[in-house]
């Protein structure tokens, strides 16, 4: 039997069904191919701050965003992991000074949707990193398109999408992490690769 | 106090204005019953601070989770500022 990819990720409509149960279902079939096993078998728990987890803490890992009507499941072998989607329309994006770092506010104005991108990746290195909403986004550093450092020094891969042209997906994975599978989960859910995301 | 409970009900229905439109559960958790995800919950932060004249440190995010708690935390806060 081939193994599972070790990074993958499934992004699919909601058809109507409820996001958080349409992202759940969507994560246990990702963790029932890894760990041979039902999808209802999967041992997942929720963390303390939100996260879910396969209990134990041991891997495999997973992650879980929703936007519109979207809903997008990610899993890894090799580490913990962090998704997270965005209208790239959304508005207000809330004030710089509580998301962005010092730096990052030097750099100059970023038209919306770049600002949108940077919102997702800091989101996905917070959910990787399991704090919750007391995430420290403002001390993510996006240092460029494809690399974060966290307030802990460990650096993080991110890889971006963009789906149907309207939303933002960015991944973030331990730095070094295998190529990433992309897969929509749905008919009609396009995927395309912002080019900023580096290969896989 | 009453007037920073009515703060935190305006900065929430500025977030989510269905709010408005119905009465709140001081102890219901704010983000699950109103769907709300962590870009709400900086909006919501910008608006507090805003009303209040207060800042909020990231790792207090937490305490904002229900109306109860919010009130209480905020009223510290506001007693007992940090430089």
């Amino acid at each position: 039997m081939t193994a599972p990819p070790a990074v993958r990720v499934v992004i699919a409509r909601c058809d109507g069904r409820d996001p958080h149960r349409a992202g759940d279902a969507q994560l246990r079939r990702l963790l029932a191919a890894v760990l041979r096993c039902p999808p209802t078998a999967v041992p997942l728990v929720t963390s303390p701050s939100g996260r879910p987890e396969v209990a134990g803490g041991a891997g495999p890992w997973g992650s879980i965003s929703h936007t519109a009507d979207l809903v997008v499941a990610a899993v890894s072998t090799v580490g913990p992991i962090g998704v997270d989607a965005e209208r790239l329309d959304r508005v207000p994006l809330p004030p710089a000074r509580l998301w962005l770092a010092p730096a990052e506010r030097r750099t100059g104005r970023e038209d919306h949707g770049a600002l949108v991108r940077r919102w997702t990746a800091k989101e996905a290195v917070a959910k990787a990193l399991g704090r919750g909403l007391a995430a420290p986004l403002s001390a993510i550093v996006v240092t460029d398109d494809t690399t974060a450092v966290a307030p802990n020094g460990t650096r993080w891969t991110l890889r971006a999408r963009t789906v149907d042209d309207r939303v933002a997906v960015t991944l973030a994975i331990p730095a070094g992490a295998p190529p990433t599978r992309w897969t929509p989960g749905s008919a009609a859910v396009t995927i395309v690769d912002t080019g900023e995301g580096g290969s896989g | 106090m009453e007037d920073t409970r009515t703060h935190v009900l305006a900065a929430l229905a500025e977030i989510a204005p269905e709010i408005a439109d119905e009465p709140v559960d001081p102890g219901v958790d704010l983000l699950e019953e109103y769907d709300l995800d962590s870009m709400d919950l900086l909006n919501l932060v910008a608006a507090l601070e805003g009303r209040l004249g207060v800042t909020i440190p990231e790792s207090d995010y937490p305490r904002l989770r229900t109306l109860t708690g919010a009130v209480g935390y905020l009223d510290g806060r506001m007693a007992h500022p940090t430089p």
